[in-house]
């Protein structure tokens, strides 16, 4: 594999990925934030992560679907996400073991 | 939501990493998976650490490594990046009344500290305390354990076995499912989440890698117009 190209590529990719990361608080420097706008970004930011859990789900199967909502009744039980999140990881561990 | 007088300090900094410090656990494998699959891809172990350092994304980098073939797609390979990482610039906008509070190289290094794993946790924590360390402590360790992950895997060359076995995967649908409830409990606000599911759902085949979920993310954005103001 060529050196050169190789380097570029990753490049290419950290300065895309840079951009990406800036452009969002670049945009709303210049989006003046009243309530409306504030409502929109609170309501944007639980959307990102529930399209984020849809989007893994739709393209998985039943084990999955099980360790997600395995997470969302241990948040309920105990309040901790990172717990909920060990939570979906030992159902998925099990079921990939048993299943 | 309060978004006045943002602070950066040590404190919560450090309270930052601390919080973030067993989900950097889990990352580590995660960093060397990358790590194995970029040598896999004849990277140099050297090339799969910067790549791990410099673009802190490893959906984007999983996806990018599969284009991996000779001669180098470089056009493909910028924009599958462009495209999968296409939902930080939701992230950067959703914590741009902190972030924009901050100036040159603070404001520059935050908005690099940012990646899934910690937008749910400086998301809460900023409402809590305006603290910009918050966010750049969890994005420290979570980077530090990526960095090293990609090491430890590129050093390795090979892993053994898939890692479902130990629930690896499905590790970010927990966490990001945990903290949607979170903010489900706390706001009664069912609309957003429903619309942004379905959205992503029904728009996964038709569009490009990554598109889905910032369609969603939008469309789940402007539903939060409707209805009554909540105080």
């Amino acid at each position: 594999m060529d050196e050169a190209t190789t380097w570029a590529a990753i490049g290419l990719m950290a300065l895309v990925t840079a951009l990406v990361r800036l452009a969002g608080p670049l945009i709303m420097r210049y989006v003046p934030l009243s309530p409306r706008v504030e409502r929109f970004l609170e309501a944007m930011s639980v959307s990102v992560m529930a399209a984020i859990v849809a989007s893994f789900l739709a393209q998985n199967g039943l084990r999955e679907v099980v360790a997600v909502l395995v997470a969302a009744v241990a948040m309920l039980a105990i309040r901790s996400p990172v717990v909920a999140m060990m939570a979906a990881m030992a159902t998925g561990a099990i079921w990939a073991a048993l299943v | 939501m309060s978004s006045s007088g943002i602070q950066l300090s040590r404190a919560a900094f450090f309270r930052g990493m601390r919080d973030t410090a067993v989900l950097a656990l889990f990352v580590v494998p995660f960093g060397a998976a990358v790590g194995a699959t970029a040598v896999a891809q004849d990277l140099s172990a050297t090339a799969s650490l910067v790549m791990s350092a410099l673009v802190f994304a490893g959906a984007s980098q999983f996806a990018a490594l599969e284009l991996w073939v000779e001669p180098l797609p470089l056009v493909s390979i910028a924009m599958i990046t462009l495209a999968v990482n296409a939902r930080f610039l939701i992230l950067g906008a959703a914590l741009a009344p902190w972030i924009n509070q901050l100036r040159g190289f603070s404001w520059f290094i935050t908005c690099m500290s940012l990646v899934d794993a910690n937008f749910p946790y400086a998301r809460s924590r900023l409402r809590e305390q305006p603290d910009i360390g918050a966010l750049l402590g969890s994005g420290a360790i979570l980077w530090l354990a990526w960095v090293f992950g990609t090491a430890l895997g590129a050093g390795a060359g090979r892993l053994l076995g898939s890692l479902d076995v130990f629930g690896m995967d499905v590790l970010m649908g927990g966490l990001f499912m945990a903290f949607v409830v979170q903010d489900l409990r706390q706001s009664r606000r069912f609309l957003p989440v429903v619309v942004a599911a379905v959205v992503a759902v029904v728009t996964r085949d038709v569009l490009p890698a990554g598109w889905n979920v910032v369609l969603a993310a939008l469309a789940g954005g402007l539903s939060g117009l409707i209805g009554r103001a909540h105080g």
